[in-house]
């Protein structure tokens, strides 16, 4: 092979690196930019802006496979400067797939405000748990923000053997810390009362909720907005639209008070 | 690492056995060895094929591994079938080959992958199989002609595909998603004994 032979294959394959071409699998759990810990980067980013009485969430439903739709939300998030962050309701992609993941996650960055995203049964399939996690951060986590914390977790109870998931332990733990905390929002995929959830545990989880009194428990799945009190023992049970529907419903917490509104896009 | 050293040890298998059946004259007997790197089969995979209908497609089966360090680990069993609609003749020994068009049936084993999904899930719920892949593939070598030798020619190609879950996420997102970021690249290297 010439000298000159060998530069063109050599700057094929520089194009082909930099360019993000060569992929494994699309199985496979990362590639060589795949972001990192985008949970807690978010909430680094939401904990250094002053907060106020009253917080503002752009809480939304299943993002998957939906980019256009994504897109045009960005645009109408961006010019609501009341929001303080976005909350995303799980099912993030709909294969489970890195690239999916990254071509949402390429979309949300141009968002002007932080995003924290929680796990749906569409994001755990095939190695999709583990991109999630190295991508997102845990499956279970919380965060305190003006004295309200939210308590996000896997409810995606079908994808794992019964009476697993929700880790039920890891719930009471959360809800019984003394961390000066006034009010609960839990927040989780699949709504207790959906048949996904996983039915060993609906007594006890709805029972849990009963007990701790949650200002609101926030859900996506279903695609729809609902609101209610579906087991009618005073916990109140929210989903939001998917993204198909183009609208989000805008939440405002004020003193342990819900308000709020369906905003169209 | 464990699975790469595997998959190293495979390939010198592979290698072996094919340089065995080489000997002996076989209806089996496969025409080519291929090496590739990425491509959505492996970070590496080996694989075996044979040229079909006079040479105007091949057909070849691979087995590759992305190592845990690398975004796996990864197990992939892979089919192709690619047509050659065209050559061009450079000189006596060299043939180019600038588009190579076929499919590809990718498999990944493992627990995280399923052909079905349990029984309480109603049908089409997830519609698809997660350990098979369905690709479409599009490839351009170099051939190399090495007259009267053993390993009597070689190719260097780059192959280009793109999976029908990407595909199905493409044509639902015509205007947002590029087939820049969907279409995938594999580079390679045939051996003929």
């Amino acid at each position: 092979m010439t000298i000159r032979g060998v530069g063109v294959a050599l700057l094929v394959i520089f194009f082909l690196v930099r360019c993000d071409l060569l992929e494994y699998s699309p199985n496979q759990v990362y590639d060589q930019d795949t972001p990192v810990n985008l949970n807690q980067k978010n909430l680094d980013k939401l904990f250094a802006t002053p907060g106020d009485d009253t917080i503002t969430i752009a809480f939304v439903g299943d993002s998957q496979r939906f980019y256009e739709e994504l897109e045009s939300f960005i645009d109408t998030a961006n010019a609501i400067s009341s929001i303080d962050f976005v909350l995303m309701a799980g099912d993030i992609s709909d294969f489970g797939l890195l690239e999916e993941f990254e071509q949402i996650e390429d979309i949300l960055s141009t968002l002007n405000k932080p995003f924290i995203s929680v796990v749906g049964n569409h994001d755990v399939q095939a190695k999709g748990e583990e991109t999630f996690e190295r991508m997102f951060g845990p499956l279970n986590f919380s965060f305190i923000y003006n004295k309200v914390k939210f308590i996000a977790h896997n409810t995606n109870g079908r994808e794992y053997a019964p009476g697993t998931i929700p880790d039920m332990t890891w719930l009471r733990k959360e809800f019984s810390k003394d961390d000066g905390t006034q009010y609960y929002v839990p927040v989780s995929h699949i709504p207790p009362f959906d048949d996904d959830f996983d039915k060993d545990l609906e007594a006890d989880y709805t029972q849990l909720l009963r007990e701790k009194k949650p200002i609101i428990s926030l859900h996506g799945h279903i695609h729809e907005f609902k609101d209610g009190f579906p087991y009618e023992d005073g916990v109140r049970y929210m989903t939001s639209h998917s993204f198909e529907l183009q609208s989000f419903v805008l939440l405002k917490i004020v003193k342990g008070k819900i308000y709020h509104e369906i905003i169209s896009y | 690492m464990k699975s790469f050293r595997i998959n190293v040890v495979f390939t010198a298998l592979l290698v072996l056995v094919a340089s065995e059946a080489f000997s002996q004259k076989s209806f089996l007997k496969p025409d080519f060895l291929a090496l590739q790197h990425a491509g959505s089969i492996g970070y590496l995979s080996a694989g075996l094929g044979y040229d079909v209908f006079q040479s105007r497609a091949r057909m070849s089966f691979h087995y590759g591994n992305v190592p845990k360090n690398l975004g796996g680990n990864l197990d992939i069993f892979t089919g192709k079938f690619l047509c050659v609609p065209a050559v061009v003749r450079v000189s006596e020994l060299v043939i180019i080959h600038p588009i190579d068009v076929g499919v590809m049936v990718s498999y990944h084993t493992g627990e995280n992958f399923k052909s079905n999904v349990p029984d309480y899930f109603e049908s089409n719920y997830y519609w698809w199989h997660t350990n098979l892949r369905f690709h479409v593939a599009v490839e351009q070598s170099v051939n190399v002609y090495f007259h009267e030798r053993r390993f009597h020619r070689m190719s260097a190609y780059i192959e280009f595909n793109m999976n029908d879950l990407y595909l199905v996420s493409y044509f639902t997102n015509t205007s947002t998603l590029g087939l820049d970021k969907l279409v995938k690249a594999g580079i390679g290297t045939r051996i003929w004994f």
